[in-house]
């Protein structure tokens, strides 16, 4: 499993996603120009992304 | 849903927004209006339906514009993980509008929509914002300064 927490959203969401499924939600994230990082901070790819990991999706914030 | 926050605070914001005045060329007009946009971020926490703002932590915008803004993703991410380790959240996003009204511009429904996180705008007054899921609406909050 995969742990990913979403930065924003009323308090930030926590989930355990299967490998595959978290990659697919990265990767919709990524699309949206988010970036994903290790708890530690360091920067991750789609391709590093290994069970166990608990990545932090950090949101693209764009206004006008 | 209210929100408070620190009097010191909204003067911290109030400053790095001010509105400075800018010569038109035209010698008979003076326009108001920072040269570009200026962003931030809040850190608080939530409690008993409350929104409790305790610090601002400004934030590059790497739109450079006077009618855009986008927080630099490595300033968010600094900013999260700093709060973390004291308890704390994200809670927020400020940015000004130097051109007056400080109501959200079509961009900033759909940022408040896609983040979740509470959107202060500064711009002739104060207004802050959130997205209300159960009425699929933008909505504008009271704000209580303490």
């Amino acid at each position: 499993m995969v742990r990913l927490k979403k930065i924003g959203s009323a308090g930030h969401t926590e989930v355990e996603l299967p490998l595959d499924v978290a990659v697919l939600e990265v990767e919709k994230h990524l699309k949206l120009g988010g970036i994903v990082a290790r708890e530690d901070g360091t920067k991750i790819d789609l391709s590093e992304i290994r069970e166990d990991d608990k990545l932090i999706l950090i949101p693209r914030i764009v206004g006008g | 849903m209210e929100v408070i926050i620190k009097k010191e605070i909204v003067e911290e914001i109030l400053k790095v927004c001010k509105f400075e005045l800018i010569y038109s060329g035209d010698e008979d007009k003076i326009v108001s209006g920072s040269v570009e946009e200026v962003c931030g971020l809040w850190i608080g926490e939530t409690k008993e339906g409350k929104i409790i703002v305790e610090e601002c932590k400004m934030a590059k915008n790497i739109a450079k514009s006077p009618f855009l803004f986008e927080i630099s993703p490595y300033d968010l991410y600094n900013a999260y993980v700093d709060a973390q380790k004291r308890g704390k959240e994200v809670v927020g996003v400020f940015h000004s509008h130097p051109h007056g009204s400080p109501n959200p511009s079509p961009l900033d429904v759909k940022g408040i929509k896609e983040t979740g996180l509470l959107w202060l705008i500064v711009g002739s007054e104060l207004k802050v914002f959130s997205y209300d899921n159960k009425s699929n609406k933008i909505i504008e909050l009271k704000i209580k300064v303490k």
